[in-house]
């Protein structure tokens, strides 16, 4: 157990590490029976899936899309600068308002484990946000290495 | 419980919000802190301040020093140093164990059993309980708005009589009876009375000569003047004072002096309190005479009766609120003063003078008691 009694510390005092805090709820909440539990646990799978979906959105579907209707926009209204315009003030819209949604549903995902009878303290988007960004980094390199291979688009094939 | 709310409360307490509230709540505690106002004892009338240092470091040299042997009995150099002050010679003077041992000894060397003490009313009660042991009886004329009436005091002295005693400025009133109206009483009173004046608060008077009446000691022999160093000099826990007298009365005087003299650590401290302490004294009487001459002036616009006060104390009396009350009220408003009951009157209390702080504490506290008063006389 770490000591944080200046006494027992030689008069330092030893505060709590950042990100360890105690849960604390407003009032003692009371937990339903075993039924509603697993209902609700299979509601925070759900919730969770959800959140992970929209997270691997972020690295290829969103800015693949928003590319597509930028060189779709390009060819309508021959303006280069519109279409990138369009395409990076789309992303970066989507990109934030999906984060704003999977934080939200990363909050209701640790309500509803908790509900379930888990001691939900910290959320997952964080590690679901890391691991997608990684499997995409992975996927990405894959790609541009092995199915499409670095040549130059000036040399011919 | 809807849906919603089920959910709802298995939510956190975020670490701001948690901190918000850490936050308020300490805001409070120092509030509360701040408004818990400590009382402020007036009720007592020694200096409240510490000694000088150097005063009580001449102690604490004596202390380390010969203190296995008896001390001076006669405590010659504070005497010498006495009799300089005063321009006596040190024959007249009688160090002792505070002016109230002095006036103990007094009593039991002039009043025997059946005799009679007079003191005026309302006065000290340790004199009562002083006649009392000496088997004495006492007689307490009364004296007319705290003032001292000779006429009065001629009145009770009975062939029985042997001693008058006056605290001049009187406790509790604080009045003060100038050295010519002390000595034409003195002067009436029949050969076979003794006068004993305390002078404890002496110095806080600015009528007269601060050794006024002092100085009638050579004219008539049969009056004791004592003095102590418990009030302006602030050394209450030593014990010390001095007894002055006639030349001619020194069969009396030796009489006063206690057994084996006064202790070193006093005659130390006394003797230092008067080489180093006139300063001290000054800034202690100007201070108690200029919030002395504020309180009298800011009371005669209230609802109550202060004589005129020569002392550190003021002698209180509320037209609409009887003492006891005024005490309570008082106390509410965290001030402390003496009741009037084991002083002399019920009707009064004495409070103590001390610096602009208190003396605005103590006005504020008695107007809310006083509005309380009115408050409730208007109601009914």
């Amino acid at each position: 157990m770490a000591r944080n009694d200046p006494t027992d510390t030689g008069g330092l005092f030893i505060g709590r590490r950042p990100g360890t805090a105690p849960l604390r709820y407003r009032g003692q909440p009371t937990p339903a029976g075993g039924k509603r539990r697993r209902v609700d646990a299979v509601l925070a799978a759900g919730i969770l899936v959800v959140e992970t979906l929209l997270c691997a959105t972020l690295w290829g579907p969103q800015p693949a899309a928003w590319l597509w209707l930028g060189s779709q926009l390009y060819h309508e209204t021959d303006s280069i600068g519109l279409a990138i315009l369009v395409a990076f003030v789309g992303m970066l819209t989507t990109i934030l308002g999906t984060l704003a949604v999977t934080m939200r549903l990363d909050r209701w995902w640790k309500i509803v484990r908790r509900a379930s009878g888990h001691e939900q303290e910290k959320g997952a988007l964080e590690r679901i946000f890391v691991i997608s960004m990684g499997v995409a980094l992975i996927g990405f390199v894959l790609w541009f290495l092995v199915l499409e291979g670095p040549s130059s688009s000036i040399a011919p094939r | 419980m809807g849906l919603l709310d089920y959910y709802k409360q298995f939510d956190d307490i975020g670490e701001s919000e948690y901190n918000a509230g850490l936050r308020e709540r300490r805001a409070r505690e120092k509030a509360l802190a701040l408004e818990h106002v400590p009382v402020l004892d007036l009720s007592s009338t020694e200096w409240p301040e510490l000694p000088n240092a150097e005063v009580v470091g001449a102690s604490v040299y004596q202390a380390r020093g010969r203190i296995n042997g008896y001390p001076d009995p006669d405590a010659v150099p504070v005497r010498r140093a006495l009799a300089e002050r005063h321009n006596i010679r040190s024959s007249q003077i009688v160090f002792g164990n505070g002016a109230a041992e002095l006036a103990r000894s007094a009593v039991y060397l002039l009043a025997s059993e059946g005799d009679e003490v007079v003191v005026p009313r309302p006065s000290r009660a340790r004199y009562a309980a002083m006649v009392a042991r000496a088997g004495a009886r006492l007689v307490q004329p009364a004296m007319p708005g705290g003032m001292l009436d000779a006429e009065a005091v001629l009145g009770a002295v009975g062939p029985r009589t042997r001693v008058v005693i006056l605290c001049n400025p009187a406790d509790p009133t604080g009045t003060y009876a100038p050295a010519a109206r002390i000595g034409d009483l003195v002067a009436r009173l029949p050969d076979q009375v003794h006068t004993v004046v305390d002078e404890s608060y002496v110095q806080f008077q600015d009528v007269e000569p601060e050794d006024s009446v002092m100085s009638l000691v050579e004219a008539f022999p049969k009056l004791v003047v004592l003095r102590s160093f418990s009030k302006v000099y602030g050394l209450s826990g030593i014990r010390a004072g001095y007894a002055v007298g006639s030349p001619a009365a020194s069969g009396l005087l030796a009489g006063l002096a206690p057994a084996l003299g006064v202790n070193a650590l006093s005659q130390a401290t006394v003797l230092q309190a008067l080489k180093v302490g006139d300063a001290d004294i000054r800034r202690r009487r100007e201070a108690v005479i200029e919030q002395r001459t504020r309180l009298l002036a800011e009371l005669s616009t209230m609802a109550v009766t202060v004589p005129d006060s020569q002392a550190n104390f003021l002698w209180i009396r509320a037209h609409e609120v009887p003492g006891e009350d005024l005490v309570a009220r008082l106390e509410g408003s965290r001030v402390r003063v003496a009741p009037g009951e084991p002083l002399g009157d019920a009707d009064c209390v004495r409070a103590a003078i001390r610096d602009r702080h208190a003396a605005d504490r103590l006005l504020w506290a008695l107007r809310e008691a006083l509005r309380g008063s009115a408050v409730e006389t208007a109601a009914g």
